[in-house]
């Protein structure tokens, strides 16, 4: 039996472990046997090799070993200690088993980069013995890794003119001063400056080679004595970032600091890595420091770059667009300055120059401001001035334009020595041509306006039009035209001359369509160039002198005289009179002939000079000429068809003593007769035949019609044409009145204190749909358009609220008056002997009544001739008579006609009258009217009864309407009187037409043209009258029976 | 022109109606005419009368007014004149009453002459009512 408390020892043999070769790398202390990359040799840098040891696990008993290469068997090459080559044959070397457990040490380097990490493979393979071999045989994956550190010159980051890495050294340094490479000539940077005005020098890592390289590099800054690396130093900074940050990329809120010496970091993608390298402290001599590329903790000597921090300089522009204007005159914009500057004490001098794009000059540079003489190219600046707070000052002056942005490149060259000069200083300019052209008036025949030739623009300067109040004046064209070159800048348009500016522009030729633009306009460099600047400018006020306002063109930021348009305001205006202190006025109106008659009843030769509704054509802020000629016509009411035009429309302005070109006076005529009165040109002395007939120049008669209007135009310089169209009678009367209304915002009902009433010329007004209206004043001002009325009140949509206190109300009328009148033609079928009026008579003394009256703003609209069978109870021997008053025979004709005449209208009855009357007017009270149906008062109406076949010269409706429109009967007049005559105009011994014979109106009792109750008798026609009958003879003085209510607004 | 000249001109002017002139205007030139009958007569002769005739400035005035007006106080006077004058119509209207259909005379003549010679003619029929009244 076993005793359970005793084992068995069973002895089992132990199996030796398999014998490896072994990989050892004694400079990779943390982990021996993990290979090191072998450091890729370049002609200027002496990496140290990789030293490995091939050995065996344990003692090895065999008969030797094999050391195979392969892979990239170019990229790795072996010494051993004493710098012998080891040679493989066939790819293999043979070791014995003394050098196996002795260990091999082989010592590799590089001058071929791995394709990739580990391409290069060297395994160990045992032979023989009695201990087992570890299978599969042992082996280290190696890699060549090369780096590379470039280094760029001076030049742009990015963009066009980047420029190419230095380029990598020769094999053997150059001869002194023609190195051009990165390490034997090296980068110079300049000493930064407290401005940081010194550019970084850009420094790049390439992606290392292989690429697969996943190893972390270093950059280190190294003191560098002719090719031998010293310490550390830091004369030198190194940073992730330039100065300037890329393009789209704001500047760090805060500068980032500088990196660490050394400094390390990931293998860099395909792009490579940037640094940037600034100048910290001058070098004592030329290439004094290197920076070199390794691996962290590691080789450190992939590559080498040289480098200098050397004395920093400066070219500073005196405005950030680095422009300077091309002069030219008359604009003379400030030269620019230009300063160079050493950024520490130097002792040399510095040489400046344009070294691009000055050729032809498109720049100079002046000592001073103002000096007159040009420097010569290039320029030596003392050192001592260079390095002084103020640095050297140049001052550049625009010849002619560059011809791209930037062309022009300005180089301050340091000369070398100790310290050393840094890179030159570069900087770019343009030379910029700004133009604001200026146009010509468009020709009268039509067409473009032709452009202004730059001389005329410079020597006469454009004379522009003070704004006329019937907005007629011609706005001038200018175009701005795009900078050359297109800078990209704000181009600056302004007024020339003082304040406030006597010129303002527009945006549009148009007046009524153009919005005024504010002064100084910002435009973009960039607009321009899309052709939408054109501006059309306009006077405000006459200038004092010639060419004392206009417009500028500058650049923003630069300077505002790039350009100028030197121009002359031009007032072209009428006036009542030729003094200074006439007043504009708005409108013209009809000669009234009131000072034209001598006391024979002759046309003074006078007759215009003292006429009150005479007016002068005067020009203030002129040209400087003795005479100027102006052309003047009537048109229709188009606006444009000549009504009359002469055969020579020519009137002469002379120069008055305070500067005015002022015409002598001229008046308007309704018809051809008076239109063909000669005149006396005025002229002193005169300059032509006298008197002056129609046709001839200085003729000062136009004829004109009630709804036209007058155009003059004058040219105060070839092909500048001034024009000034002014309406027959003044449309826009101005008139207010008040109401103490409180409106609310909305449509609202407002109660003036008037509806109606007169202006202070005579004017009447009234308040109607349709009307617009000047509500309230000051900021709560609005206008409104009326869109209903009532008795005493009107109804508007107002934007605002109003009331509180009184405010004004007003609102413009237009100074002529229609009558409406019904026209009547009496016939009789019965009667062969019966003389009715021809359709020719009625028209013929309708126009002769509208020639008359026209002057006084009177337009007389006839209906369409009503033919009616003459009742027989008005006739009396088969004619109407013409007396006596309220015969019956007048009754039973008022009988036959009230119905269709409205109360208080005028209706004219062509009719077969005897009694030796032309003409009768119903102005004596008559009864009511017996009619069928019942008895109608006669109310307000007028009739004129008047005969037909008359001779229209006779002038008999014109002169019936006398009686009809002032409720006056005749009395004895003077011959040129056509109102409220006596004498017939056939009887004076002179043959008609003519102009001293019934063609005038009076103008007793006032000034007709400032005459708020019209009691001018000239304006009785403007009279509402309150009572019909009237006893009143001629022109006496006029009561509430004077005047007429049949006119209406025109 | 004196203040004959002036009545004469009104009356025969077109205007001498009670409907022109304010009545006392109207009766004060009457009442004076009547009372000088013979003075107004020699202007009215010496105006329009005579080397002075003008046939067209006739056709615009009413000759037969003054003559009516007068015609009770100066009846010889009157005759006279009105018979002077209704020949120098008749001569100045020869061809016009050759003609039998007087509306030819506005197809071919201008207007004004067509009137001018249709207002003769009726001055002419007034002055002959004036004449052939007893």
């Amino acid at each position: 039996m076993t005793d359970p408390q005793k084992g068995v020892i069973q002895r089992v043999p132990v199996v030796p472990s398999p014998i490896a070769g072994t990989f050892t790398f004694p400079a990779n202390r943390a982990a021996l046997s993990v290979p090191l990359p072998v450091m890729v040799q370049r002609p200027h840098t002496t990496p140290a090799r990789v030293e490995v040891v091939i050995g065996v696990s344990r003692r090895f008993r065999g008969t030797g070993g094999t050391l195979d290469e392969s892979g990239k068997i170019a990229a790795i090459s072996w010494f051993d200690r004493a710098g012998n080559p080891i040679v493989f044959t066939n790819g293999a070397r043979s070791l014995t088993t003394a050098q196996l457990n002795a260990g091999f040490h082989m010592f590799g380097e590089s001058t071929v980069p791995s394709d990739s990490v580990g391409d290069y493979v060297l395994t160990l393979t045992l032979v023989g013995g009695p201990d087992p071999l570890a299978t599969p045989a042992s082996h280290a994956d190696l890699t060549a890794v090369r780096l590379t550190l470039d280094v760029f010159p001076p030049g742009p980051r990015f963009g066009p003119g980047v420029p190419a890495p230095m380029p990598e050294p020769p094999a053997a340094a150059p001869a002194p001063g023609t190195a051009t490479d990165k390490w034997f000539l090296g980068r110079t940077v300049n000493v930064q400056d407290a401005a940081l005005a010194q550019e970084r020098a850009r420094i790049r890592v390439r992606q290392v080679e292989p690429s697969s390289f996943a190893g972390r590099l270093s950059i280190r800054q190294r003191a560098l004595s002719g090719t031998t690396i010293g310490r550390d130093t830091a004369r030198a900074a190194l940073f992730d970032d330039d100065l300037v940050p890329p393009p789209g990329l704001p500047p760090p809120a805060v500068a980032p600091p500088a990196n660490t010496n050394p400094f390390a970091f990931d293998p860099p993608s395909i792009l490579g890595r940037d640094f940037f390298v600034e100048g910290r402290a001058l070098s004592a001599a030329r290439r004094d420091i290197a920076f070199q590329v390794g691996f962290e903790g590691g080789e450190p000597d992939g590559d080498r770059i040289a480098f200098t921090v050397g004395v920093g300089c400066s070219i500073a522009i005196g405005n950030p667009l680095r422009a300077v204007l091309v002069k030219k005159a008359p604009a003379n914009p400030a030269r620019q300055t230009v300063t160079l500057k050493a950024n520490v004490a130097f002792a040399g001098t510095g040489s400046f120059d344009v070294t691009a794009g000055n050729a032809p000059t498109k720049v100079q540079f002046f000592a001073t401001a103002i000096s007159v003489a040009a420097l010569p190219l290039p320029i030596t600046a003392p050192g001592a001035q260079l390095s002084s707070a103020t640095g050297f000052q140049l001052f550049a002056e625009g010849i002619a334009p560059s011809g791209t942005v930037d062309e022009l490149e300005l180089a301050l060259t340091l000369a070398d020595g100790t310290p050393p000069s840094g890179v030159p200083a570069r900087a770019k300019m343009t030379a910029v041509e700004v133009t604001l052209d200026v146009f010509l008036s468009r020709p009268l025949a039509g067409g473009a306006a032709p452009q202004m030739p730059t001389a005329d623009k410079v020597a006469t300067g454009r004379f522009i039009q003070v704004a006329s109040p019937t907005a007629s004046h011609e706005r001038v064209r200018l175009v701005v035209q795009p900078p050359t070159p297109n800078l990209s800048c704000d181009l600056m348009l302004r007024a020339l001359g003082p304040a406030p500016a006597a010129v303002r522009p527009f945006t549009d030729e148009r007046i009524n369509v153009g919005r005024e633009v504010a002064l100084p306009e910002r435009i973009s460099s960039l607009a321009a160039g899309l052709g939408q600047f054109d501006r059309f400018a306009e006077g405000i006020r006459p200038s004092a002198a010639l060419r004392d306002t206009g417009f500028q063109l500058g650049i923003d930021t630069l300077d505002d005289d790039g350009d100028r348009v030197p121009m002359t305001a031009l007032e072209f205006a009428v006036a009542e009179d030729d003094t200074a202190a006439a007043a504009v006025l708005h409108a013209v109106r009809f000669g009234l002939w009131d000072q034209g008659y001598d006391a024979a009843g002759d046309v003074r030769a006078d007759f215009i000079d003292s006429d009150r509704r005479r007016f002068h054509f005067q020009t203030r802020g002129g040209p400087n000429v003795a005479t100027l000629s102006l052309a003047w016509r009537t048109l229709r009411a188009d606006r444009t068809t000549g009504d009359d035009v002469p055969a020579s429309d020519l009137l002469t302005l002379s120069r008055t003593p305070d500067g005015r070109l002022v015409s002598r006076g001229v008046m308007l005529v309704t018809d051809d007769i008076d239109a063909a009165q000669s005149t006396q040109s005025g002229l002193v002395p005169p300059l032509g035949v006298e008197p002056r007939v129609r046709g001839a120049s200085d003729h000062r008669l136009r004829r004109a019609r009630i709804d036209g209007f007058v155009r003059a135009t004058i040219q105060p310089a070839a092909g500048q044409i001034h024009s000034l169209t002014l309406p027959v009678f003044d449309r826009e009367v101005p008139f207010s009145t008040t109401s103490t209304s409180v409106v609310a915002p909305g449509v609202a009902a407002v109660t003036p204190a008037a509806m109606s009433g007169t202006a202070n010329t005579g004017a009447r007004w009234r308040i109607k749909v349709g009307s617009k209206l000047t509500i309230d004043s000051g900021a709560n001002q609005e206008t409104v358009t009326v869109t209903t009325v009532a008795a005493g009140s009107f109804t508007a949509n107002f934007a605002g609220a109003h009331g509180g206190a009184p405010y004004p109300v007003a609102g413009a009328t237009d100074e002529r008056r229609r009558l409406r009148v019904r026209v009547v033609r009496y016939l009789n079928a019965l009667d062969f002997s019966y003389v009715a009026a021809l359709d020719g008579d009625i028209d013929a003394q309708f126009a002769h009544a509208n020639q008359r009256w026209m002057p006084a703003g009177l337009q007389i609209d006839r209906s369409a001739t009503e033919d009616r069978q003459i009742p027989a109870a008005a006739l009396d021997a088969g004619k109407f008579p013409a007396d006596p008053v309220n015969s019956p025979q007048e009754l039973a004709a008022y009988s036959d006609l009230i119905a269709g005449s409205a109360d208080g209208g005028i209706t004219v009855v062509f009719v077969d009258l005897s009694g030796g009357a032309n003409a009768i007017t119903s102005i004596q009270d008559v009864p009511n009217i017996v009619t069928s149906a019942g008895p109608v008062p006669f109310g307000d109406r007028m009739f004129i009864f008047i005969a037909g076949r008359l001779d229209p010269l006779d002038e008999t409706l014109a002169h019936e309407l006398s009686h009809a429109l002032y409720n006056r009967s005749d009395a004895a007049q003077l011959r040129r009187f056509f109102t409220l005559n006596t004498n017939a105009p056939t009887g004076f011994g002179i043959p008609l037409p003519d102009v001293r014979i019934y063609r005038r109106m009076h103008t007793l009792h006032g000034n007709p043209n400032l005459d708020l109750n019209n009691d001018c008798s000239f304006n009785w026609f403007r009279r509402p009258r309150t009572i019909k009958n009237s006893a009143a003879i001629g022109f006496a003085l006029p009561t509430n029976t004077t005047g007429s209510n049949a006119t209406e607004d025109f | 022109m004196d203040g004959i000249e002036a009545d004469v001109r009104t009356m025969i002017g077109g205007s001498f109606t009670q409907h022109s002139l304010a009545p006392t205007e109207y009766e004060a030139i009457l009442s004076r005419a009547r009372e000088k009958p013979d003075a107004y007569l020699d202007v009215f002769e010496r105006d329009c009368l005579g080397v002075r005739f003008d046939a067209e400035q006739h056709s615009n005035l009413h000759a037969a007014v003054l003559l009516r007006h007068l015609r009770d106080v100066a009846p010889d006077r009157v005759r006279a004149l009105a018979a002077s004058l209704l020949r120098q119509y008749d001569a100045v209207l020869v061809i016009y009453d050759q003609l039998p259909d007087k509306a030819m005379l506005d197809a071919h003549l201008p207007l004004r002459s067509a009137n001018y010679l249709v207002r003769l003619s009726e001055r002419r029929r007034e002055l002959r009512r004036l004449a052939e009244e007893p």
